[in-house]
């Protein structure tokens, strides 16, 4: 059956099944709890977080928000860098997971930036003063001006642009979303001199896209990167290591979305199949083995030539309070490795241990974003002062929870208004 | 070259012409000591908001490259 006969309902557009209404109102709710929590915190301010100053307050500034700012933006990474590649390389085993990547870059991005607003004890004041008053040559304004405006903006771009040839089909059939679909489509009419017209600008995008997030990612590194005065953070392996675990989560993440889409949807089955994952599974592999070699020489360089609280915060990371983050980190990202090397070697590709590799980088990837912001702050000091502590309250927890369900929430709607699999993909089964 | 591709060319150098301006000349100037009052403010205010407004039409070229009426369109 061809793409162009097929109901709109057979990629899953329209179609609320008795599962899709439970997870909608399941997440509905989550994220409902995560909006009272953060009333509660704009009410009372952030007394009631677990934040508090470093140093005399004996705290962490920077908690469980900043990493999931750090952990978000990674995921953000492999999304739009898997859609340009696929342009740039014609990969067409991945080319069916292109539009939910670019989606997961989109949503992800957007969730960062959340999370550093609910960082912000006072979020107007913070946007304003930003774009009013920061210096475009600073890695914060980097992290927050150039990776929510520019490089959110040239994925928002990117999106619409790579949706229209499908929006045109999806306006061919009559539906209650017609309308949309015709303003989505803007005049498209799926002509030899339209389809070539977006090669080209797709493959300009691309060019553009991928140095304009590597530097986003690297900037994002910089951040904790060049404080000269924090142990833990000064290295120069953290920008090319924000982007090495950037791609590993988000990777991870395209593989996990990929399988629920299989499972929610049952017609994407024969255009999402094993050589898909399989390609998934061999880069998410290969970019674990890299960050793993990047956790052994940092942790080898700062434990060996380190001065004194660079050593003392490498033993809290291997023996101390904060070993089992670190340990589970390593564990997950080598079970994840492993299971990609078994089945690399064996030559067969499974759906479920490429998900389950998915799951584990990311396990990985939220305990290494929770033990690069909040050690050298509770422990990092060059100053006399006592160590810190910092315990996330519920409401940093519900927060963090809600926005994570907001993301999946609009991801899942979206599936209902707009196919996710491309409609001119190839089966790849 | 098409109407189009003029264009969206204009706009793209428009908007990195932009971002440069906003980047080197608008924002707070490069120099020593970098923190003090003269290296640290903008001298324009907004210089960063003009630098992301530059990034933004860049990418707009693209939606205008691609949109732009022509003829040749229909199938």
């Amino acid at each position: 059956m061809s793409v162009q006969s097929r109901s709109y309902r057979d990629i899953g557009v329209g179609r609320w099944g008795p599962l899709s209404f439970l997870s909608t109102a399941v997440l509905a709710a989550v994220v409902v709890v995560g909006a009272v929590a953060y009333s509660r915190q704009f009410i009372h301010g952030e007394i009631v977080t677990g934040l508090r100053d470093w140093g005399t307050a004996g705290g962490a500034p920077w908690g469980l928000y900043i990493s999931f700012v750090v952990y978000f933006i990674g995921v953000s990474f492999a999304g739009i860098s898997i859609a340009a590649l696929v342009r740039l390389l014609r990969i067409t085993a991945l080319e069916p997971v292109t539009r939910m990547a670019e989606l997961l870059t989109i949503v992800s991005l957007v969730l960062g930036a959340f999370s550093v607003l609910a960082d912000l004890g006072q979020p107007l004041r913070g946007i304003t003063n930003l774009f009013r008053y920061a210096r475009p040559q600073s890695p914060f304004f980097g992290t927050f001006s150039l990776v929510m405006a520019g490089y959110l903006f040239a994925s928002l771009v990117y999106f619409y642009l790579a949706g229209r040839r499908d929006a045109y089909l999806m306006a061919q059939q009559p539906s209650r979303l017609q309308a949309f679909y015709r303003w989505w489509a803007a005049g498209y009419r799926d002509s030899a001199a339209e389809r070539a017209r977006h090669e080209r600008t797709s493959f300009l995008l691309a060019v553009a896209i991928l140095p304009l997030l590597v530097t986003a990612h690297s900037t994002l590194g910089l951040v904790f990167g060049l404080m000269g005065g924090r142990p833990g953070w000064f290295s120069a392996l953290q920008a090319p290591g924000f982007v090495v675990l950037a791609g590993v989560s988000g990777l991870g993440h395209i593989a996990v979305l990929a399988a629920l889409v299989r499972w929610f949807i049952p017609e994407a089955r024969e255009r999402i199949g094993v050589p898909t994952f399989r390609l998934l599974g061999i880069f998410t592999m290969v970019l674990g083995m890299v960050y793993l070699y990047f956790t052994l020489i940092e942790v080898l360089t700062a434990g060996y030539a380190g001065h004194a609280q660079e050593q003392e915060l490498v033993r809290l990371l291997l023996l101390g309070t904060y070993a089992p983050y670190f340990w589970g980190g390593i564990v997950a990202l080598a079970l994840a490795v492993g299971l990609g090397l078994a089945q690399g070697l064996r030559g067969r590709w499974s759906i479920g241990a490429v998900v389950a590799m998915g799951i584990l980088v990311n396990i990985a990837a939220i305990a290494k974003r929770l033990i690069i912001v909040t050690p050298s702050l509770t422990h990092g000091s060059l100053l006399p002062y006592e160590d810190g502590v910092y315990v996330p309250t519920w409401v940093e927890v519900a927060i963090i929870i809600g926005l994570m369900s907001l993301g999946a929430l609009v991801i899942l709607v979206f599936s209902k208004l707009f196919p996710v699999v491309p409609l001119d993909s190839e089966p790849t089964s | 070259m098409s109407t189009r591709a003029i264009v969206a060319g204009c706009l793209a150098l428009a908007g990195f012409t932009l971002g440069m301006v906003a980047y080197f000349v608008l924002a707070a100037p490069w120099g020593f000591p970098p923190d003090s009052v003269a290296h640290s403010n903008p001298r324009v205010p907004f210089a960063p908001a003009i630098f992301v407004l530059g990034v933004m039409m860049v990418f707009i070229a693209a939606i205008v490259y691609e949109l732009w009426p022509g003829n040749g369109d229909r199938r």
